[in-house]
């Protein structure tokens, strides 16, 4: 018995490490932590991903001249209207080389949430290792990947909505 | 039979987006532009046959030889494939990303993402 109760010790100690050493790592994966970074938005205030700790964020990667991000935006936004009350934070990325035609596809079609400018990609390339146009993730409030989308997604979608719901009123 | 091929066309289009979504990054220059690992005649010339690719690789400081060859391999060798290139893409850490990207921008190729 006593055996055995040391076996399952020894097993538990070289399990626990391994969980902790996934969780800790930094990466695009479900289950690791979004990497860092700061980008300016559209009024030059720079805005870091570490400042939104404590908050479930949804994080989508867009270009006004990506057909399919543009189909997706009219339900994110209004997803992001419905759910930022219950503390929803989306924040968006755009890596069109110039900012001109991002500034203007927002105010036309009053984007409700943070526009942030990846003018040389280098976020989504380098850090993000550059997945096909739209890709989101959802991170939870402590900034761990808990789901990706790559491609347009219905966002007001009751069974995403439920989805992210789920997440917000998780403690 | 029209209600027949409208799962049918919905089940094609969903697998074309997919295979897109799968693809690696557009890189163009001197208004062409094609996906890294095409296996295209065109792409094969703008990459390859000019040299560009091996200048984009040598452009590179922390890239190992492996990761230098497999690129090549898989842009400019018989099994091109740009599933290949995505895996290598994915498998390179941030700063070797970077130093890829800044090596295409220094041969006049600007790069950008993959549309669904």
């Amino acid at each position: 018995m006593r055996t055995l109760f040391l076996f399952l010790l020894l097993l538990l100690s070289f399990q626990l490490p391994l969980h902790a050493k996934q969780v800790s790592r930094i990466g695009t994966e479900v289950g690791q932590y979004a990497p860092p970074f700061a980008l300016s938005d559209l009024e030059g205030r720079t805005i870091s991903l570490e400042s939104l700790r404590g908050r479930v964020v949804l994080l989508n990667f867009w270009s006004t001249l990506c057909a399919p991000c543009i189909a997706e935006m009219p339900s994110l936004s209004r997803m992001s209207s419905a759910l930022r009350d219950k503390g929803l934070q989306v924040l968006s990325v755009a890596i069109d080389a110039s900012d001109k035609p991002v500034r203007e596809y927002a105010r036309k079609n009053a984007i409700p949430f943070t526009v942030l400018l990846d003018k040389d990609k280098a976020v989504f390339f380098d850090d993000y290792a550059g997945p096909s146009l739209p890709a989101t993730y959802l991170l939870d409030r402590n900034g761990v990947i808990v789901d990706t989308f790559i491609g347009p997604q219905a966002w007001d979608a009751p069974e995403m909505k439920k989805r992210i719901t789920i997440l917000l009123e998780e403690k | 039979m029209n209600r027949k091929r409208i799962p049918l066309t919905v089940a094609l289009i969903a697998s074309l987006a997919l295979q897109a979504c799968a693809s690696t990054f557009v890189a163009s220059k001197d208004g062409k532009g094609y996906y890294v690992g095409n296996s295209s005649n065109a792409a094969y010339q703008m990459f390859c046959e000019s040299g560009d690719m091996q200048k984009i690789l040598a452009a590179t400081t922390t890239l190992g030889q492996d990761k230098k060859d497999d690129l090549y391999g898989s842009n400019c060798g018989q099994d091109r494939s740009n599933g290949r290139v995505r895996q290598v893409f994915a498998s390179m850490t941030p700063e070797q990303r970077r130093d890829l990207r800044q090596a295409f921008k220094k041969n006049g190729y600007d790069i950008n993402a993959m549309r669904c």
